[in-house]
């Protein structure tokens, strides 16, 4: 679903992402992992349209993105958590995820005259934040959350924009080992749902658990794909994992 | 005598609420620290005066300073959408700066440094707002719808919009808002009322010339919005009436106004310094400065 062919970005002197080509698949949980500073995130931004390739083109769902804006191409499906928290902090958990329904609130007339949320649109946020597992403090300010509940509330938020692909960058980064797990089993079920999830992470035991597929950087280029078993005894991926 | 004085008040506090609630709308709540604010305030008011001067009704010419602000607003957007914090500031600065450059040197339509004297008080069907009293009764409305819309949009779903656009802009882009446009409607709704205040205030004074709309007539707009607290429209109307008010104090104190001016300043200098030590949120806001 989702096609990356000889994608560049340089930023000075750094190759970031040189020339980097692959797939994901539709229902797989792929993951794109590589020592720090080996391009990941850069990728993502890419994929996401914060930043403009210098050559080379993606592909999603048959229509080429590269380059779109960021809302076009989350209005097209691509859903996306950051690395950092960016949550909306002076606003409440509930609102931080009422905005990510639709985009009727962008309607500045509709909105004028008369627009509210629907009980649809509150049973849909409570069903997915009972899911992750942040219903209890739904009216919080998000600014107040400690780091693990604000991580959640990015995942639910990400989970509840519409979308076709998730893509998840480092989602268990920092997260304490109880938390680390439930997130482990919310991502399996999400699969099991029908989720197509693109991933980044650095720890390779949480990757090699939950992943179909995984491509391996490192300085800005693909050195392996294939499944967990492959990837473990690929030569390639222990050098530029032990030569870190 | 004092009623009058007290009637005199009250209309310059309604007036300073419409500044401020229209600042709190794109500064508070959308983020977009705005310093050309005060230059829609002098686009509304030479829109409204000209056109009365020159016949036209009071209410097209109270609704055109209002639309004409308005583009203006939208034409201010389009160059800054991709600023933020200091740099739009400085932006939106050097768009009022051109603004009364305008006033001040486009002399055949404006008269330049000497101003427009002789503006109508404004009538409706027939009615005629001469009286200050008449006049507060139009201003009180005015303003009061003005709270009404501004309080309608923040308070809808598309006021969080905004607000997402405050707390995390690109956030916001990702979960596929177009920025751009909300941004530029919160600009245009701002400066509507802006021009609106602007009309207001050239019909009441009846003179009106480019001193009026310069940078630092903002600052007592921007204390108050500080003082009141981003993203608070209560907190906003109550700072209007206590820091238009108190330098007015002085007056019944028995200061002579050569003195009122510059002890005007150094209060309200005061104020935000102990503002920004002691209140960073103003006095009734939930958002840090
Ligand atoms: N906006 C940027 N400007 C300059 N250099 C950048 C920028 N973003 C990333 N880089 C550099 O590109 C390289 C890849 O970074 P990144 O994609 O964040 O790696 P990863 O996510 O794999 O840790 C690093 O050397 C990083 O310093
Ligand atoms: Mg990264």
């Amino acid at each position: 679903m989702l096609q990356i062919s000889n994608l560049k970005k340089h930023f000075g002197g750094i190759k970031a992402v040189n020339n980097v080509s692959f797939e994901i698949q539709e229902n797989k949980i792929t993951a794109l992992i590589g020592p720090n500073g080996s391009g990941k995130t850069t990728v993502f931004n890419l994929i996401s349209g914060i930043l403009k390739a210098d050559s080379g083109r993606i592909i999603f769902n048959k229509e080429e993105i590269t380059n779109k804006k960021v809302n076009e191409i989350s209005n097209l499906g691509v859903s996306r958590l950051f690395q950092q928290a960016r949550l909306f902090n002076n606003l409440t958990v509930k609102e931080n995820l009422l905005l990510a329904i639709n985009n009727e609130d962008t309607k500045f007339w509709k909105n004028l005259i008369n627009y509210k949320f629907t009980d649809e649109d509150y049973k849909k946020i409570n069903k997915i934040a009972e899911v992750v597992g942040i219903e209890s403090f739904m009216n919080k300010q998000a600014g107040d959350l400690s780091f693990g509940q604000k991580r959640l509330v990015e995942i639910a938020r990400a989970i509840i924009n519409p979308h076709k692909l998730l893509i998840l960058d480092e989602p268990v980064a920092g997260v304490n080992p109880k938390l680390r797990k439930e997130i482990l089993l919310l991502l399996k079920k999400l699969k099991e749902k029908g989720e197509a999830i693109l991933l980044i992470e650095h720890d390779m035991n949480f990757t090699l658990n939950i992943a179909d597929n995984v491509i391996v950087m490192d300085e800005g280029k693909v050195i392996a794909e294939g499944n967990p078993k492959q990837i473990k005894n690929n030569k390639n991926v222990l050098e530029a994992y032990l030569g870190e | 005598m004092i009623e009058a004085y007290f009637i005199h008040l009250l209309i310059l506090i309604g007036i300073y609420i419409i500044l401020a609630i229209s600042l709190q709308l794109a500064m508070g709540f959308t983020g977009l620290i705005n310093l050309g604010h005060i230059a829609f305030l002098g686009i509304g008011a030479y829109t409204s005066a000209l056109l009365a001067l020159a016949g036209w009704p009071f209410w097209i010419a109270f609704l055109l300073a209002g639309l004409i602000a308005a583009f203006f607003g939208f034409l201010l957007s389009i160059p800054t959408h991709k600023l933020k914090g200091d740099y739009l500031a400085l932006a939106t600065m050097g768009f009022s700066f051109v603004v009364y450059a305008i006033l001040l040197n486009w002399t055949e339509l404006t008269r330049g440094p000497l101003g427009i004297p002789g503006i109508p008080k404004p009538s409706l069907l027939g009615f005629s707002f001469s009286s200050n009293l008449s006049f507060l009764i139009l201003t009180a409305v005015i303003t009061l719808i003005s709270y009404l819309i501004i309080k309608r949009l923040v308070t809808s779903p598309f006021g969080k919009v905004l607000e997402s656009i405050r707390d995390d802009e690109l956030a916001s882009k990702t979960i596929g808002k177009n920025t751009f446009k909300s941004k530029a409607i919160a600009l245009v709704v701002s400066a509507f009322f802006v021009g609106i205040a602007g009309s207001l205030y050239a019909h009441y004074i009846t003179f009106i010339d480019p001193s009026s709309f310069t940078i630092i007539q903002l600052i007592p707009v921007l204390l108050i919005v500080i003082v009141g607290g981003l993203a608070s429209l209560e907190g906003t109307i109550i700072a209007t009436v206590v820091l238009v008010s108190i330098p007015e104090m002085l007056r019944f104190v028995g200061f002579p106004s050569s003195v009122i001016g510059p002890a005007r300043q150094i209060l309200y200098a005061l104020i935000l310094l102990l503002i920004l030590i002691f209140k960073p949120k103003g006095f009734y806001g939930k958002v840090k400065l």
